[in-house]
């Protein structure tokens, strides 16, 4: 037997006061009459020796209002189990990030435990089932008997750095209950609030709340920063700190690049705020590790990790240039990070290139191992043909959408002295178009013929001065199209807990998953996604021997907004899905204690009017 | 004969009765008349005997045969002209009718304080006094205590006196026991100077001893009315508890009731009885008698209440 409100017998001083107004209206209060002359015809009362000697009222008045009290707190029977009759219970809990929430130094999950421990115990009978509840359901144990076995698997329950999401695991839990004859009850351990679900959901489901501590401060985002005209040493980031507690917090953020101290700002975060924190000019690359030294109730949001690229620059070759072209790109170290590593006519140092520009050049076949930029080609790629030549080309045409007009106005490129007329090869997507003498043909074609990125551009740019101010425009094109074409790539990726990433690759398997706690997880060759459950860093090993990264932070605002109402453990008092008979488990029984006090009320009413009656 | 004031208007408190007894007030009493039958004195006054005649006067009464020894000067010539009879005009007599106001002193005017008993006796003896001196008919205060009678003040025979018959009453107001007949014996034999007496009191005595002392007063050539002062407190006592010890502050003695309705009710009827039993005897022995409730305005019961009552008119 328990009590649904035991809150409720906080008021039993209202007894303690009831006895005192007895007495008081016990005491014998003198009264000054001019004469006793009047008074004679009253009977003289009764004086007990005992001062405290309460009438038949007083005790109907007691009962009444301790009957209140008792209803007030709702108790419910929980252990009369009936021999013969056989029940199941599903315990759904909570393993979602807040779960890791510290309440007077223990977690909530914690007390989540204890309390399922407690139903259980109170139920030897019965089967159990354990349903965790996190970004995605999970059925912990299905129905089993084996009470302990069932204890020592909640026991070893861990909170997953993920949001909550209740509902499936009470549609599973619903099903469940479904599915058999037996009477089954569901009961939800979480620190969500009842109304927080559907009332499908939450129908005829025992409710028990953990935790009600608001006091946290997080890492609400990171995001790295660079111009585009700016190098990688002018690469900066920007840290959001959220307090989500009603106290004002006081604490330090600091940022590791490599594991090396770069930045650290002490703070004062007002109750309910959000402060942003700008670290320009990193000047570094790598594993960037932000971190709060903060005394809050959840550690989990207190770290990020993003990635700052390792920088390299450009390697370019440069074939068959021009002598103003090879003037004009080699002036591009400042901007663009690139180096020309080969200027040669023939071209025949492009090893070790990441980009080869061929001028006025058209290969044999273009290099499946490097990038290719063709640069007014004097013949056609597909045909072998001679290329025809226009002159003053205005641009007419362009595709927003791709990647190397970022930031560009295509209409003040304005026109090109001198365009190549090219066909687009099938491999091309054409992004830009220029027209004259009211022909118009490709000016910039992109595609990936092989395994690297090529691009023709029709205009000859040694003969646009496109380092001029007046060509800016130009200028961007040709960097985006030095960017895009590099295509660098990286072997970490940065996600958010609770996402899933792509793995899979059929050139190269992945053969091991190590999760950020150094376990490694059991991958089925046919699985196409890694789902991110705890916040760090994933290592995934291919079979070609390849290892990448991934960042995976906890980013959820709803889950770090820890702060809970207090709410009361609710009983749900027709918590079977099937079956006419009712076990006596949880049943509540407060309503008749209300009743019952009514009764005494009405009695003690009774009792009053016929003392006043006779005197 | 007898009348109770009844009023929605209720006064306030004792300073409502303690105004009425004041200048302002009693000014607004100056038509009234005390309602004078019988209780007339010996001297010259302004109050018609209609059983008297005297030899001058303003109203004429009836002739009488001239005896030996009258005085040449009241023979009728006229009617010794006409009959040849010597005849004798005769007046009605005129007399002062001395006041005499007996005002109840013990403790039990003064309780419950709120009641305001003792001030609405004395504002109500001071109003009967300033109709009577307007009269020209001399007043005499005595307070009626556990002691006796004693004369707060010197006959008064004008309203500028008043202040001495207030003063002098609430001086003793509050202190005794209440044995009217006691105290009317002792006055009896400190005066010799009949004319109106009016008892005010709560009465709250057997009746043996108020029928004794209003019995000796009307013996002793007295005409004798009868006022009650009853308070609100006293009609429905009240108390926080349900149970009290009441205390009689006259006599000291102590019982333990139960406020219960029904023993209210049983007060409420005892009361009732006292009320209506002085009323009756009054009636029976031809005293005005008239209950003045501290809970009405001054005015109304000092015009209204004595004027229903026949004691002024």
């Amino acid at each position: 037997m328990g009590f649904t409100n035991p809150a409720a017998f906080i008021f039993s001083f209202f007894i303690v006061g009831l006895v005192l107004l007895y007495l008081w209206e016990r005491q014998q209060r003198r009264l000054d009459v001019p004469s006793m002359l009047l008074w004679q015809a009253i009977p003289e009362a009764v004086v007990r020796r005992r001062r405290f000697q309460p009438d038949n009222l007083f005790w109907l008045q007691l009962a009444g209002m301790a009957a209140l009290l008792l209803g007030l707190a709702n108790p419910y029977l929980d252990i009369d189990f009936e021999t013969g009759h056989d029940g199941r219970l599903i315990l759904v809990i909570d393993l979602s990030a807040s779960m890791q929430t510290v309440e007077g130094g223990t977690t909530r999950l914690d007390l989540a435990r204890e309390q399922a421990i407690r139903v259980i115990r109170s139920m030897p009978l019965r089967e159990i089932m354990v349903i965790g509840a996190g970004r995605e359901p999970m059925i912990i144990t299905p129905f089993d008997r084996g009470h302990e076995s069932v204890i020592e698997v909640i026991g070893n329950l861990q909170a997953k750095d993920v949001s909550t999401r209740l509902e499936p695991a009470l549609a599973i839990a619903q099903r469940a209950s479904f599915q058999s004859d037996v009477r089954t009850a569901i009961h939800v351990f979480t620190d969500v609030p009842r109304h927080s679900v559907g009332a499908r959901w939450r129908d005829g489901v025992s409710w028990w709340p953990a935790g009600t501590n608001s006091d946290n401060l997080a890492i609400a985002d990171v995001q790295t920063t660079q111009g585009v005209l700016q190098n990688h040493r002018e690469m900066g980031a920007r840290i959001a700190v959220q307090n989500y507690g009603t106290k004002e917090k006081h604490g330090s953020l600091a940022v590791r690049v490599d594991g090396e101290l770069v930045a650290q700002e002490l703070f004062t975060a007002p109750p309910q705020s959000t402060q942003s924190f700008h670290f320009p000019q990193l000047s570094a690359s790598g594993l960037l590790e932000a971190s709060l030294q903060a005394e809050d109730a959840l550690a989990l949001d207190n770290h990020w990790r993003t990635w700052l690229p390792r920088f390299r620059p450009i390697r370019i070759a440069l074939v068959g240039a021009t002598p103003e072209l090879a003037n004009t790109m080699s002036r591009l170290d400042d901007a663009a990070e690139a180096i020309i590593i080969d200027a040669s006519p023939s071209g025949e140092t492009t090893g070790g290139a990441d980009i080869v520009v061929y001028h006025h050049t058209t290969p044999e076949s273009l290099p499946d191992d490097v990038a290719t930029l063709l640069i007014a080609p004097l013949a056609d790629l597909a045909t072998r043909k001679p290329a025809t030549e226009l002159r003053e080309a205005a641009v007419v045409d362009w595709n927003d959408d791709h990647e190397v007009l970022r930031g560009i106005d295509p209409r003040l490129l304005h026109r090109f002295a001198s365009l190549k007329v090219l066909q687009t090869p099938p491999w091309g997507e054409m992004v830009l178009s220029a027209q004259a003498a009211d022909r118009e043909v490709p000016a910039l074609v992109v595609g990936k013929p092989g395994s690297r990125r090529a691009a023709i551009l029709a205009a000859d740019l040694g003969s646009e001065p496109f380092l001029s101010s007046d060509r800016e425009p130009l200028l961007l094109l040709v960097l985006n199209l030095i960017d895009w074409l590099a295509e660098q790539r990286s072997d970490v990726t940065v996600a958010r807990t609770g996402d899933s990433k792509a793995i899979a690759d059929p050139d190269a398997p992945v053969v091991e998953v190590i999760d950020p706690k150094g376990m490694p997880l059991y991958i089925d060759q046919a699985q196409l996604s890694l789902g991110l459950d705890y916040a760090g860093t994933y290592q995934v090993v291919r079979q070609d021997g390849t290892r990448t990264n991934i960042f995976a932070n906890f980013q959820d605002s709803e889950e770090s907004n820890v702060g809970r109402t207090p709410a009361e453990p609710y009983a749900a008092t027709s918590n079977y899905a099937q079956g006419a008979d009712s076990l006596k488990v949880n049943r509540g029984f407060g309503v008749w204690i209300y009743i019952a006090a009514a009764m005494l009320l009405i009695a003690e009413w009774i009792v009053a009017i016929r003392s006043v009656e006779h005197g | 004969m007898t009348a109770v004031a009844s009023t929605p208007e209720r006064a306030t408190g004792k300073e409502r009765w303690r105004e009425a007894s004041g200048p302002a007030f009693l000014r607004s009493l100056e038509r009234l008349r005390l309602n004078v039958r019988s209780g007339t004195g010996a001297h010259p006054g302004n109050n018609p005997v209609p059983t008297a005649t005297q030899d001058s006067g303003l109203e004429f009464a009836k002739h009488r045969p001239y005896l030996p020894g009258d005085d040449l000067r009241h023979i009728d010539w006229n009617a010794l002209a006409r009959h040849d009879t010597k005849l004798v005009k005769t007046f009605r007599a005129e007399r002062e009718a001395p006041l005499h106001i007996l005002v109840d002193t013990s403790a039990s005017m003064v309780t419950p304080a709120e009641d305001a008993k003792a001030e609405a006796a004395i504002a109500v003896a001071a109003g009967l006094a300033y109709i009577s001196l307007r009269n020209r008919d001399p007043v005499r205060v005595a307070a009626l205590d556990q002691s006796g009678a004693r004369h707060v003040a010197p006959l008064l025979r004008h309203p500028q006196r008043l202040p001495l018959l207030t003063d002098g009453l609430r001086a003793c107001a509050g202190a005794g026991r209440t044995t009217l007949d006691v105290s009317v014996r002792s006055y009896l034999a400190s005066t010799r100077l009949p004319g109106i007496a009016i008892m005010i009191s709560d009465f709250l005595v057997d009746k043996d001893d108020y029928q004794r002392a209003m019995g000796r007063l009307q013996a002793g050539g007295y005409a004798v009315a009868v006022i009650r002062i009853l308070g609100q407190r006293e009609r429905e006592p009240t108390a926080t508890t349900r149970r009290v010890r009441i205390f009689d502050v006259e006599t000291g003695s102590e019982r333990i009731v139960d406020l219960s309705p029904h023993h209210r009710a049983l007060y409420a009827r005892a009361l009732q009885e006292h009320i209506e039993g002085l009323r009756s005897w009054c009636d029976a022995v031809g005293i005005p008698f008239c209950v003045i409730d501290t809970e009405v305005l001054p005015g109304i019961a000092m015009i209204q209440s004595l004027t229903r009552a026949g004691i002024v008119r």
